[in-house]
Order: C-alpha cells, then structure tokens, then sequence
C-alpha cells in the first residue's frame, strides 16, 4: 500500500512530461506547414458555425436580458405609468425614492435579510450537507425530506407557517398551554418579529437547496485527507473546521454570493405571510415588495419602479464586489 | 317666361330625382346597420371558463350568432392571475380585445389612457336600461377624461353583516336589535370590551372607503378630481377605531387581515360579526354548524340607510375595435335582463338591469325565512338601492393597500389619525393625476 502510494506521484510526473513533449511535437508539426496550407484546410463554414449555433442563445439573451435591462434604465428617467409612455423628467424618480417612507423601511428590511439570512444560508446547509452524506437509506430518506421544502410552492409554505404562528396557531397555542407565555407571541402583527419569522422561513426553504449544492462539492474533497485528520486525532468538529471547510470554501463563496443575491431580493415568503400588505401599515415591505406594489396594476408607476429596480441592481452589485474582494483577500 | 318656366320644370325634375336617392340612401343606411353587425369580435372574460359558466356562455354565443347570421363572437378567457398585467400589457401593445370584462377598477384606468369607447356617446340610450347606481358606477370624470360611461353594467354584489348572537349574548350586547349604525356599532363594541376577553368585534379597522363612506364621509369631491376623506368627521371616525383597538376589541391580526383570514377568525368563534355574501349562510352552514344556530343577520353598517359597498361587474368596448356596433349589440344582449337573471342564478349575483331583481326568482330566494334568504333579502334592498362608493383609482391594489397601512400605523399608535388619512389623501391624490 505504502510502496504503490509512493510510486504514483513519479508515475504523474512521468504522464506530464510526455503530454508535454507531445505538445511541443504537435506544435513543431503545425509550424512547419505553410501559413497559406494551414489556413485553408479550416473551411469558411468551419469559422461561421459556431457563431451560427451561438445566435439563438444571444438574441434571446439580447431581447429578454439585455433590451429588457435597457428599457429598464431609460424608464427610470421618465414619469411614464403602465398605460401612457411618459416623459423625459430626469432624475426625479431619485430624487422622490429619497422621500418614499416605503423606501425606508424597504432597504432597511432588505439589507437586515441579507445580514441575518446569510451567515445562516452559509452554514447551515453545509452542516447538514455533512450529516446527510453517505449511500445509506436513512440517509436517502434525510436527503428527500430536507429537500422537501424546495419544491413545495412558496405560498403553500407561506399559508403552513402563517397557520403556524398566527395567535391562535399551533406554536402559540402550545407556549400557551404549558404557560411559557400569558398572551400570544405576536408572530405575524409586530414588525420585527414578523421580519424574523419570515427570515426563518426562507432559511427553512433555502436549507435544502444549498444542502445539495454541498453535497456535491462533499463528493470532491479527497477521503484521505478524512483519514490524515483522523490520525492526527482529530475530533468530528474539529474534522469539519479544518477539512470539510476549506475543502468546500470555493463552494461557500458561491452560496454567499446566491444568498446575497436571494436575500436582497426575497418577495415571495413576505408577501404570503403578510398577505400582500408588508406587514401592518407596511413596515415589513422589502424592496421587491416595493417594486411590485409600484410597477404592477393598470395605475403601475413603471418609471418609478425601474427606478427602484437600478438601486437594486446597483446594491446587489456593490454587495457582489465587496464579496469578491473579501475572498480574493482570504485567498492570499 | 319660357325660361322661367323650363327652370321651374328643370327644378320639379330635380326633386322628383332627388326622393328615390333620399329612399336609397335610407335603405342604404338600414343595409349598412345590418352590414355593422357582422364580422367577428373577440370577447373576454375573467375566470369564467369552466364547467359553471361555459354551458351558458357558449348557448347565449351561439343564440346571438344565429339570430345575426354573419357575426361571429370569439369567446376568451383569462384567468385572474395576472389578469390586470395582462390587460395592461394588451392596452400598451394597442392589442386589446374588443369586449372587456371587468370592475371599474379594470375599467377606469383603461378609459382614462383612452383605449375604451365612451358609451355616453357612442349609444346613450343604453342608460335607460340599467339602474342608476350601475350606471353612476361606470361613469367617470375628471383629470382629462371625456366625461362619460365607459361599460355595459352586468353583474352586481353585495352582502349583509352577520353576527354571532351567541358571543354578543355572552358580552353583554342586546341581540334584540342589531347594530345598523357607527354609532350603534361602537357602542356595542364599548359594552364588548367591558364584558369579555379575546372576543372581538370585527376585523373593520377604518382600512377601507367603505368604512368612510357608510359614515356619510365624502371620498371625492364631485367632480372626481381631488380625494377628500381627511375631514375633521372622517378623523373622528378613524380616532373610533383607534380608541376600539387600543381597547383591544379588534385582533392584532387585523392591521393586515384578508377576507379570508375574516372568515376563520368568524367560524371559530374570535369576533362577533363580519361582511358576507348574500350566500355566505350555507357555507356557515357546512363549515361552522355549531355556529350557524347561533347567527343573525342585519344590513352593512351604515349611517345613510343604504349600503355604499356595492361592488359592479361591466363588460367595455376597446377603441380598438374595428367592429364596434356589434361589439355594442352583442354586449347589450349578454347584459340584457334575461340574460343577466340567467348569469346571476349561476353565480349568486345580481342584476344590474332595471326591474330584474322583481323577477320571481329573486322573490323566492328572498321569502323563506331561514337566514340564507334573510341574507339574499338584505342584500336585494342593499343592491337596490345602495351604491359604490369605492372610486375606481382608489379600488386598484396599491391605493387600497395604502389606506389599510396608515390606518394599521394609526391603530399602533405610531401616527395619529389625522396623519393617516392626510397621507392617504395626499397618496390618493397623487395617483389622480
């Protein structure tokens, strides 16, 4: 075992070297043919193919990505609603989001998710991804039922905690009966702990779709580096700190970067669980809330709207950078 | 003299020409008024096809296109997802179909961008075919708009107020004589909180122009231009239940309830009376039987007398229409009073044409004297004789949303009364112009 461990580094090294001299052989072969010769055995249907197979993709993107966003941006600076096409009236969309009170408890419920989603999105699903791994069919049964919540309609798991947590659903009704509580915890009237009960609705539902993503980038980290921890005396926390971690950090960053992006934007859980509303007198409105409520409807203010669509954009991609830069530092 | 006399036989010679061209032009006009109702129009509806509507729908298309040979109706539906976005998109892409279904909330902003034909002008005499409160319900006016009526009243609803005699009983309030007015509403409200615990009134918190409107407060000025439900009467108002929830006789779950949450909060016993549907009883019925023996049903709250949340259906003509008499025709015909009672015995609603709430059926529904048929008798007086009092620009999603979250902040005590509706007014407002 030991003698074949050390024997397949050299047989690597020894692999490498003939791929390289085999590169260098091609290379010598194709410089010395002719330029005129080596250009015309490449036909000129050979070069507009893949510009060809590419175009379908590009003008769906162009249309439904591009032109869309473009509108978007020239919208913004008109007084335009859904029915009349408006006029040029500059930055005053701006200008009005800056006296919207809406706006303000919008950024503030916004950015507060991806503060308090986040962290949770990152590690949760790995944590789990760890327990679940394995070909058992326990673990099969774990993996189906964690995943559960991904494919159940978003309303559906709206309506399941809102019947939960309301004043007379099950949780409170429960703290009241073994007298942890006078009255009902108000789960889904007061602001701040509506905001919370639906952050821990999204992490619920986003568990399971970050824990697969985990468990693929599980199956990629080296088993003996398991095994090196193990004879080094490691225990399973201490297994998971300084192997599963660093072995899945390229994995962790992408999930940051998708929960960043998923919380900023979350619509669907507040939405259900305060019935369209933002919660009472609108305090709970997140900034997709906000766009919807502005820029849907026969009265929509669409050129409002896409001005608060850009300042999404805008914060989505600020938080994006400031991540890519963090980790760029962290890999130094 | 011979001249004279050739001019006058010249003359005779050209008016005996011109009376056969007047009759030609006569039959010529009676051709092109039947040549007007053919051709195809295309007719959408909201949510109505389905095993229910389809069978009744598909008859009264086909009676009309038998009875106009050469006319051809084209039946579409779409369903209420998305069904304003998808107007929307239709009346900016100038694609919109040539009958409309909708409420005024639909109707109003289409009429205001001017995709929808003025009926007022286009066929006036159809006012006198329906009642006058669905007729004042499609007219719009003001803030650049031709003044007019922009659809075919059709469909009608309202409903009465139910309440729980068993809960009231319990909380001290007579049930001898149900609460028809604020006044008396609040009162009872008052003797509620005096007597009970988590028992509540109802889920109403001054959220929506109904609750304004049925306390006599103004929500527009007439001319339809500038919103005005912020009057020192309407503070008063809205101050009752702040002063009511402060109180704790209406749920926290309220500030930002739906109707549905109403219901559950209503069948298991929370609050003591709630707005239904004029059939709401069977499903009381079905659902909460312990509770059906124990309700009781009265008129909508109101200070005027008549109920002023009646809520009206209407089908519009596009400007775009290229048929637009037969669009007009075929339109009067599905909203015609057979037509209508027909529809209505389908879908529990009710008609908009003058005099077919006396048809017999109607009388039937409403003799018994069980509750359903209180309930339908209660509201055949509140359709009658009641009205909308929700303007259309307010009743679209995000002016409606708005008053229920200044109303919500208001009951928190987080803004006062005053504040609420002035920001309300001053949101309304700018959502006139």
């Amino acid at each position: 075992m030991q003698q074949s461990e050390k024997t397949a580094p050299r047989a690597r090294v020894k692999e490498s070297r003939r791929e390289k001299w085999r590169e260098k052989k091609e290379a010598r072969r194709i410089s010395a043919i002719p330029k005129q010769q080596r250009i015309s055995h490449v036909s000129a249907s050979d070069k507009v193919a893949p510009y060809l197979l590419s175009l379908p993709a590009f003008l769906i993107v162009f249309i439904f990505v591009f032109l869309a966003a473009l509108n978007t941006i020239r919208l913004a600076f008109t007084d335009s609603t859904m029915l009349v096409p408006g006029h040029f009236i500059g930055i005053q969309n701006f200008l009005d989001i800056k006296n919207d009170p809406y706006f303000k408890y919008a950024i503030v419920n916004s950015s507060l998710y991806v503060v308090c989603v986040v962290p949770f999105m990152v590690i949760l699903p790995l944590i789990l991804a760890n327990l679940v791994r394995g070909n058992t069919k326990i673990m099969d049964f774990f993996r189906t039922s964690f995943y559960m919540p991904v494919v159940m309609s978003a309303v559906v798991v709206g309506m399941i905690w809102t019947n939960l947590l309301d004043s007379h659903g099950l949780v409170n009704s429960f703290f009241l009966a073994v007298h942890w509580v006078q009255k009902p915890i108000p789960f889904l009237t007061d602001r701040w702990l509506l905001l919370f009960s639906c952050m821990f609705v999204t992490i619920w539902l986003g568990l399971g779709y970050y824990m697969v993503i985990y468990l693929t980038a599980l199956a990629n980290i080296d088993e003996s580096l398991y095994e090196a921890a193990q004879l080094d005396g490691c225990n399973a926390a201490q297994e998971f700190i300084h192997v599963t971690m660093p072995g899945c950090r390229p994995t962790m960053i992408l999930v940051m970067m998708l929960s960043t992006i998923a919380a900023f934007r979350v619509f669907n859980e507040v939405y259900v669980m305060t019935n369209g509303l933002g919660g009472p007198g609108g305090e709970d409105m997140t900034m997709s809330m906000l766009i919807q409520q502005e820029g849907t409807g026969l009265q929509a203010h669409t050129g409002y709207a896409s001005a608060l669509s850009i300042i999404v954009l805008l914060i989505v991609g600020v938080l994006l950078i400031i991540e890519n830069v963090l980790q760029r530092r962290l890999d130094r | 003299m011979k001249s004279q006399i050739m001019k006058g036989l010249g003359v005779i010679a050209a008016a005996a020409m011109l009376v056969p061209m007047a009759a030609c032009g006569t039959n010529s006009a009676s051709s092109s008024n039947k040549d007007s109702l053919k051709g195809t129009v295309t007719f959408e509806t909201w949510n109505l096809k389905n095993d229910k509507y389809t069978p009744f729908l598909t008859k009264a298309i086909k009676t009309y296109e038998k009875n106009h040979p050469g006319s051809h109706i084209k039946w579409l539906d779409a369903p209420s997802d998305g069904y304003t976005q998808k107007l929307s998109t239709e009346a900016a892409a100038g694609e919109l179909p040539d009958i409309i279904d909708g409420g005024p909330a639909v109707v109003y902003p289409l009429a205001k961008a001017g995709a929808l034909l003025n009926l007022s002008k286009e066929d006036p005499s159809a006012k006198n075919l329906y009642t006058e409160g669905a007729w004042n319900a499609v007219t719009f006016h003001g803030n650049g708009m031709q003044v007019g009526a922009y659809g075919y009243p059709w469909y009608v609803n309202d409903g009465p107020m139910y309440w729980n005699t068993k809960l009231m009983k319990q909380c001290g309030i007579s049930t001898d004589k149900l609460p028809e007015t604020w006044d008396e509403y609040f009162a009872a409200a008052k003797t509620m909180t005096k007597n009970c615990k988590n028992v509540y009134m109802s889920t109403m918190i001054g959220g929506a122009t109904d609750d304004y409107a049925s306390a006599g407060i103004k929500i527009m000025n007439p001319s339809q231009t500038k919103y005005i439900f912020n009057t020192p009467k309407a503070v008063k108002h809205l101050q009752q239940f702040v002063d009511l929830y402060k109180a704790g006789g209406i749920p926290p779950e309220a500030l930002s309830a739906t109707w549905s949450q109403q219901a559950d909060f209503f069948q298991r016993g929370s609050i003591i009376a709630m707005g239904g549907s004029a059939y709401s009883a069977a499903g009381f019925k079905e659902n909460a039987p312990d509770l059906y023996k124990n309700l009781a049903v009265g008129p909508k709250i109101s200070d005027e007398g008549r109920s002023a949340s009646v809520s009206y259906d209407s089908l519009s003509i596009a400007k775009t229409c290229k048929n637009p008499k037969l669009a007009m025709d075929f339109t009067r015909f599905i909203t015609n009073s057979k037509n209508q009672l027909e529809f209505d015995k389908l879908s529990s609603c009710f008609p908009s044409t003058k005099g077919t709430i006396n048809d017999p059926y109607f009388k039937k529904a409403s003799s018994g004297s069980d509750l359903q048929s209180q309930a339908v008798k209660i509201t055949m007086k509140a359709v009658t004789k009641g009205y909308s009092n929700r303007p259309p620009m307010m009743s679209d999603a995000d002016g409606w949303n708005y008053l229920q979250q200044q109303a919500a902040l208001a009951l928190q005590g987080k803004q006062t009364a005053k504040q609420a509706l002035d920001k309300a007014v001053d949101f309304a407002n700018s959502r006139l112009r």
